[in-house]
């Protein structure tokens, strides 16, 4: 019964200043709306943007192919490595058992594919060494 | 030792000579081309900068009017 009174008799919270409150409400839909809007161009620039990436990175590697085209082209010439480098190239082979033990008693290593950053620093250090033989 | 050989006159003959010419032609297009879209990439770039400004001053805007709104329905006056 009482709760039934309770439900029947709403409470009522007086609202100084109603038109500013509008105003503000108005304002603040206005901004959400204007918001939304600013998405809507951020999209649009981003795809711009994702299409001149795509573009530059089709360019690289075009560049990419050209100068492998570029080397092919030219005559190799056999360069003396220095000997430096051919003791390294011992000391690496010396290496290689001791590794292997290593690598037997730990536990098994499950070869990884190469990723494309893996493929580009294989082929850095690759022209890294051929500089090097040639200074 | 490494200096002689540096010095040494190399000759070379090149057999596709015309292949290396327009091989280098090519690229220095490409290059062009890579140096025009990377420009373009920037200046998107900047665009994009300055409307995430325009988007954060007007979130700011919206949050200062909720503010306002939340003062006048909720904050009175004690008097």
């Amino acid at each position: 019964m009482k709760k039934n009174q309770q439900q029947e008799e709403p409470l009522f919270v007086g609202v100084r200043g109603p038109l500013e409150i509008r105003r503000n409400l108005l304002e603040a839909s206005r901004g959400v709306v204007e918001s939304l809007k600013r998405y809507e161009t951020l999209k649009v620039t981003r795809e711009k943007k994702m299409v001149a990436v795509t573009n530059l990175k089709k360019d690289i590697k075009d560049i990419s192919k050209l100068v492998f085209k570029l080397r092919a082209s030219l005559p190799t010439v056999t360069v003396k490595s220095p000997p430096i480098a051919k003791e390294k190239a011992i000391t690496v082979v010396k290496k290689e058992p001791v590794v292997k033990k290593f690598v037997k008693k730990v536990a098994p290593v499950v070869k990884k594919p190469k990723t494309e950053l893996d493929k580009l620093e294989d082929e850095l250090s690759d022209i890294e060494s051929k500089l090097n033989s040639i200074s | 030792m490494n200096g002689e050989i540096g010095n040494a006159p190399v000759f070379v003959k090149i057999n596709e000579y015309k292949t290396v010419a327009s091989t280098l032609d090519a690229i220095r297009s490409k290059l062009a081309d890579a140096k025009d879209n990377l420009g373009k990439i920037s200046e998107i770039k900047s665009q994009e900068d300055s409307e995430l400004k325009e988007w954060e001053s007007s979130l700011g805007e919206i949050d200062r009017k909720v503010g306002e709104i939340n003062k006048a329905l909720f904050e009175h006056p004690s008097a």
